[in-house]
This record gives structure tokens, sequence and C-alpha cells, in this order.
């Protein structure tokens, strides 16, 4: 294992780390989510993109 | 190189990875009501595609009641990009600019109301389990027996609109035979200009179309079509008598 980067010991960093990598989730769940539910309903009504 | 970077990046991303899932598990919650309110309402739809006598028929009809738009118009991912393009650059105005009445193709229906037919495309919002309760045509007399049947009379689809039509006066249209017969297709009792977008009882002018010289008395005059034919068209093939199989 190597070493934990400077970044990480710093307990602000921390925090904004934690929190942009909570709100990048909430983007790609939410993505994730729409896009794959909607294209299992579209692309069997025909058509290639 | 790349392993150095990769070393210094592999801890930062085994620190965030717990809270970039717990953020995705959040985010799947808006993600999948919208994909509700985008698949499911008819909402998402009829804020941009602003009809006047298209929503109001759907709305009142037994499709009304049971589908949103999906469940029917049915097309292909690109058509979703090239809508929006179409939206902003070249917006289409009511009426002038509806050239003919909507071609319903007849595997669309198909789809839903044949026993035995292609229910690949059908991927909702109607759930397959209604869509086995829903009537199957193929099954009923009059309707079986025009399924079967062949026309020269043009889909009313293919008949343009003259300037007058386009403005919502349909009557009149002059029609000119096919040369070949062709296969008869839903749409025409079922979305001629008698019944208007969305709207898809029959009226008794798309009989006419076809069986214009059925009565030569006064009869139909009086009486209509379906108020004596009606009742064979929902008459199960099962239940006929021994003289009309």
């Amino acid at each position: 294992m190597s070493e934990l980067p400077e970044i990480i010991h710093n307990k602000k960093w921390r925090i904004a780390l934690r929190a942009g990598a909570v709100i990048l989730g909430i983007g790609i769940g939410f993505f994730l989510v729409f896009q794959v539910l909607f294209l299992y309903r579209v692309l069997p009504h025909g058509g290639v993109w | 190189m790349v392993k150095n970077i990769w070393q210094r990046v592999w801890p930062l991303l085994v620190f965030v990875a717990p809270w970039l899932l717990v953020g995705a598990l959040i985010g799947s919650v808006p993600g999948y009501k919208f994909y509700e309110y985008v698949w499911k309402d008819d909402r998402f739809c009829t804020s941009c595609h602003v009809h006047d006598y298209a929503s109001i028929g759907w709305k009142d009809s037994i499709h009304g009641q049971l589908t949103t738009c999906h469940d029917c118009h049915h097309q292909p991912l690109v058509d979703y990009a090239r809508e929006s393009i179409v939206l902003i650059t070249k917006q289409p105005k009511f009426p002038k600019d509806l050239h003919h009445t909507p071609y319903v193709p007849k595997d669309l229906c198909e789809a839903c109301h044949v026993a035995e037919a292609d229910r690949s495309t059908l991927t909702g919002p109607l759930v397959d389990l209604d869509v086995g309760k829903l009537p199957k045509v193929d099954g009923l007399f009059l309707h079986n027996v025009h399924l079967r049947k062949q026309t020269r009379v043009p889909l009313p689809s293919t008949v343009k609109h003259g300037e007058e039509e386009k403005f919502g006066i349909f009557e009149g249209a002059e029609i000119t035979k096919l040369s070949e017969p062709r296969e008869l297709q839903c749409a025409d009792c079922h979305g001629g200009p008698a019944n208007r977008a969305h709207d898809f009882s029959v009226a008794d002018r798309s009989c006419v179309r076809c069986h214009a010289t059925s009565h030569r008395t006064k009869l139909v005059q009086e009486f209509g079509c379906r108020n004596c034919h009606y009742q064979d068209f929902l008459t199960p093939l099962s239940e006929l008598t021994p003289k009309k199989k």
C-alpha cells in the first residue's frame, strides 16, 4: 500500500473531497439510472443511433 | 511516470469511492423519478407539444384512460435529437403545417389488439399484463372479416389536405382509386378525417369510403351504418351462428 497523499491528511481537503465525491456521485447515479432505464425502453423502438 | 501517477491517485480513489457510492445511491432516486416523468407522464410531452383537439381527443378516448404518449408514439433514439433541433430551427405551425391525417401503421395497433402479434416494440408504460387483457380484434367477427380484406380506396393519410382542409375542413376530398388493391389497415376505419387526431372511434363516414353503394335505400341516411352492424364488430368468432361462420 502506497502512502496516503498529503491532501487526505488535511481536514478541510478531506471534507471537500468527500463533498465533491458525493455531488459527483449524485450526478453519476442520476444519469446512469435515467439513461439505462430510458434506453431499455427506447432501443426496441428501432433505428440505430 | 504513469505508475508514479497511479500510485498517487489510487489511495485518493479508495478514499472517495464510498462517498461516490453514497452519492450515486442518492442520485439514483431523482434519476428514477425523472425517468418516470419522461416515460410515464404525458405532461412531459404536452408541455412542448401543444395540441388542441389531439390532447382532448386522447384524454376523452379509451386510450386516454389506459395509455400515455410513449405507448403508441414509438420512435428511435435519433428522433429525440431530431425533434429538439426542429423545435428550435423550424417549429411547425398548426394547422397550416398539417399536410395529411396522421399515419398510424397497422403493426402498432396489432401489437396490442391482435392475439398473435409481434409485441417486441411494446416497451410500456402500459404493462404486459394489461396488454394481455385488451380485446383482440382478430377474434371478433366483422373486425376479422375486414382484416382479411383488400381495397383500392387510398389510405386516408395518403390523401393530401387541400388549403381549406389544412384549416380543419375535411369534407368532400376527391379520392382517386388505386390501380392495385392493398390490404386494409386499421387506420382505414379508425383513422380517417372523420376521426381527427387521437380519436379512433369509427364514424359512419369511414364506412362509406368503401361501402357507399351497399344500401341504395334511405335506410343508411336514416339510421347510419353502426346502428345495425356495430354489434357484429364485437361478436366473438366463437359465438357466431353456423350460418355466419
